[in-house]
């Protein structure tokens, strides 16, 4: 198939599922969406509201105004996140699970896959204390680490330290309201080392809780490659087993893990809630914390967090596309 | 060969023995999956205790509901476990103490073994409703294709796309609001057991789908077809029990999820909503709380105990699941039995 007609009847096939998805949306939360009527009628109006571009209205503590205007503020705080957990985790996972899986039961593999699998257990609020409490800013064991008398930061995103910088005006108004990368844009080298300081132990905290699972996939898929007939070919040809490990486990192993790291990312997207909340980062998880505790029986954030949930699935629907498409581009077999 | 440390065996082709039966004693042999199965038979032992006898835990009779049994005395700050009990504990047996109290002077060793119930219970609950749902949805959508397939991935795609903690948060929001209105008494862990159930279950769908799809294609179906057996017979007899496998082994991946869900829902204060007490006799409960009373002082940190020795039980079980789940893997996989 070509790649172009696979693409288009990919986009074809997210139509149904997103309005299986409102349909969805609307059954969950109908109670706190501003509708009347049978399921049916409210269905229609709340599809209404939403091809008119009424997305509702966020009122929280921290963020009233336009849904819309609201993602626009707080989703790319948590774009930053998640891509730098994304690039930390693959760092740490891929090598990791390629020795892991080398390294075929026997100690290092065991000792490696209990604590990555602890971690993967470990709720990751308190992975963040341990952080916040051990490197932070309070008094810990490593206070004196990065400067002075305080550890790294463990509360926002720096902007407090940026005072005199012409363009940031409240706690989330930088240009791409990613602190870092715009401070980077800006040429403020100083003002993005703190940035990057105050995202160190979220970032950590998050890669911590997600490394089991690439390092569970990268290592499955070393294992299946070292047992299969190509490698077993290579040995009997004389071959060492760095060069077999580099040349054949590696580039066929990693195939299987493409999918995860897109759903990962989705996830991160999605699911840094807790993070966010634990150390006041200004994103869309925090934002979605405040709107689920600010609902109430007169309908406030409803729809706002209907149109939440609808934003996140199209989110996952885009990641699984991504994964599909570069899993089509790289495996030959996909393409028949 | 065995100085790289690394056997190569010659697996799939040497032993072709697909559909050899995989018998518990087999297993039992395997020290990883021993190792988990005891873990797991463990807190298991526990938690049927907390039904059958729970006199044992020294707080009289009946299921314990709340935490509160287990206060003696008004002490209300954390003592550590390395304390003598003495009479400032307050009355009670003195093994209580063992691993210090928590907040409002919890003793943490009987709250543990009490939250076993909840904890094993409603895991087991979630995972058996999930797996289930999912297993008969993805065999039906893998085995007969077509029509069938298109609609159920469809709408399993849909369910896949709802973020994993605010949809089972919207979901149970839902179910408690309608109960609400309808004035029927509710158990807020039964509502919040029925959401995760909804927002896992396609993954066990999408798993076994792919996993019936493999087994469609071979030739024992085109046998079977052949040779008069029906539909439903195939399904059961030979689909359903080789699709097992792979769903097995995400069982073992989702044993944590309810604890942790339960840890988060009291951590971002959301209890209240589905009426959850601040007692309930849950580890999730028990982290979140605890989490609240820690702070670091100089060399350490202050009441550590109150929080960490829940994780400690909740990491031992979920590893030794997870050991299990791997043992069993490569048990299954028939081109790694003997390795």
């Amino acid at each position: 198939m070509d790649l172009r007609l696979y693409i288009a009847s990919r986009l074809v096939a997210i139509i149904p599922t997103l309005f299986l998805l409102s349909l969805l949306t609307f059954f969950f939360s109908k109670p706190y969406l501003p509708v009347y009527g049978s399921f049916l009628h409210g269905y229609f109006s709340y599809l209404s509201m939403i091809f008119h571009g009424n997305f509702g209205i966020i009122n929280t503590a921290m963020f009233k105004g336009q849904f819309i205007s609201g993602i626009t503020l707080y989703f790319p705080v948590t774009l930053e996140i998640a891509t730098l957990t994304s690039i930390l985790t693959l760092l740490i996972g891929i090598p990791l699970g390629t020795y892991i899986g080398d390294s075929n039961n026997r100690s290092p593999d065991y000792l490696s896959r209990i604590i990555t699998f602890a971690f993967y257990a470990m709720p990751v609020f308190w992975i963040s204390i341990i952080l916040e409490f051990t490197f932070g800013s309070r008094i810990g064991f490593f206070s004196g680490l990065f400067g002075g008398s305080s550890g790294l930061p463990v509360c926002g995103q720096g902007y407090s330290s940026a005072p005199n910088m012409p363009w940031i005006t409240n706690d989330i108004s930088s240009p791409t309201h990613m602190l870092f990368l715009d401070s980077l844009l800006h040429g403020d080298f100083t003002l993005a080392y703190i940035a990057l300081l105050h995202l160190v132990i979220p970032v950590v905290a998050l890669t911590l809780s997600m490394l089991s699972i690439i390092v569970r996939y990268i290592r499955g898929g070393i294992m299946d490659r070292s047992n299969s007939a190509s490698t077993r070919n290579a040995v009997e040809r004389g071959l060492n087993h760095r060069s077999i490990t580099a040349n054949y486990s590696m580039r066929n192993g990693y195939f299987p893990s493409a999918t995860i790291i897109g759903l990962m990312m989705a996830y991160l997207l999605s699911g840094s809630l807790v993070v966010e909340y634990f150390f006041r980062i200004n994103g869309l998880g925090f934002l979605t914390v405040e709107i689920i505790s600010n609902l109430n029986s007169i309908k406030t954030n409803g729809l706002a967090l209907a149109s939440l949930v609808l934003f996140f699935g199209i989110i996952f629907m885009i990641a699984n596309l991504a994964v599909d498409l570069v899993y089509y581009m790289l495996n030959p077999e996909v393409r028949v | 060969m065995s100085s790289l440390g690394l056997s190569y065996k010659a697996g799939k082709y040497e032993n072709e023995t697909v559909g050899s039966k995989l018998s518990f004693a087999m297993l039992l042999k395997k020290k990883r999956f021993l190792a988990g199965f005891i873990i797991l038979l463990g807190y298991s032992i526990i938690a049927m205790m907390d039904v059958a006898v729970p006199e044992y835990l020294g707080a009289g009779y009946g299921l314990i509901t709340q935490l509160t049994v287990f206060i003696r005395g008004t002490s209300t700050v954390p003592l550590p476990p390395t304390l003598k009990p003495s009479i400032l504990y307050g009355s009670g047996p003195v093994w209580w103490y063992y691993l210090g109290t928590t907040y409002d002077g919890i003793p943490i060793l009987p709250a543990i073994l009490s939250s076993m119930y909840i904890d094993m219970g409603y895991t087991g609950l979630v995972v058996f409703l999930s797996s289930m749902t999912g297993l008969l949805v993805g065999t039906l959508s893998g085995y007969f294709g077509g029509i069938v397939d298109e609609v159920l991935m469809r709408f399993m795609d849909a369910f896949i796309s709802l973020p994993f903690y605010v949809t089972a948060i919207g979901i149970s929001l839902l179910f408690s609001i309608s109960l609400q209105i309808n004035n029927i008494p509710f158990d807020g862990l039964d509502v919040l057991s029925i959401a995760l159930t909804i927002s896992l279950f396609p993954v066990y769908a999408r798993i076994s789908r792919s996993a019936t799809m493999n087994i469609r294609k071979t030739r024992y179906i085109d046998a079977a077809i052949t040779g008069g057996s029906n539909h439903i017979k195939n399904l059961f007899q030979h689909v359903i029990p080789n699709a097992l496998s792979p769903v097995i082994i995400q069982i073992t991946l989702n044993v944590g999820s309810v604890i942790l869900f339960l840890s988060f829902i009291e951590y971002l204060n959301l209890q209240n909503v589905f009426g959850l007490s601040k007692f309930l006799p849950d580890m999730g409960n028990l982290i979140a709380q605890g989490s609240l009373m820690v702070q670091p002082v100089p060399g350490g940190f202050s009441d550590w105990w109150t929080t960490a020795i829940p994780v400690l039980f909740l990491v031992i079980i979920v590893v030794g699941v997870n050991i299990m789940g791997d043992g069993l893997r490569d048990a299954l996989d028939i081109g790694r039995r003997d390795v």
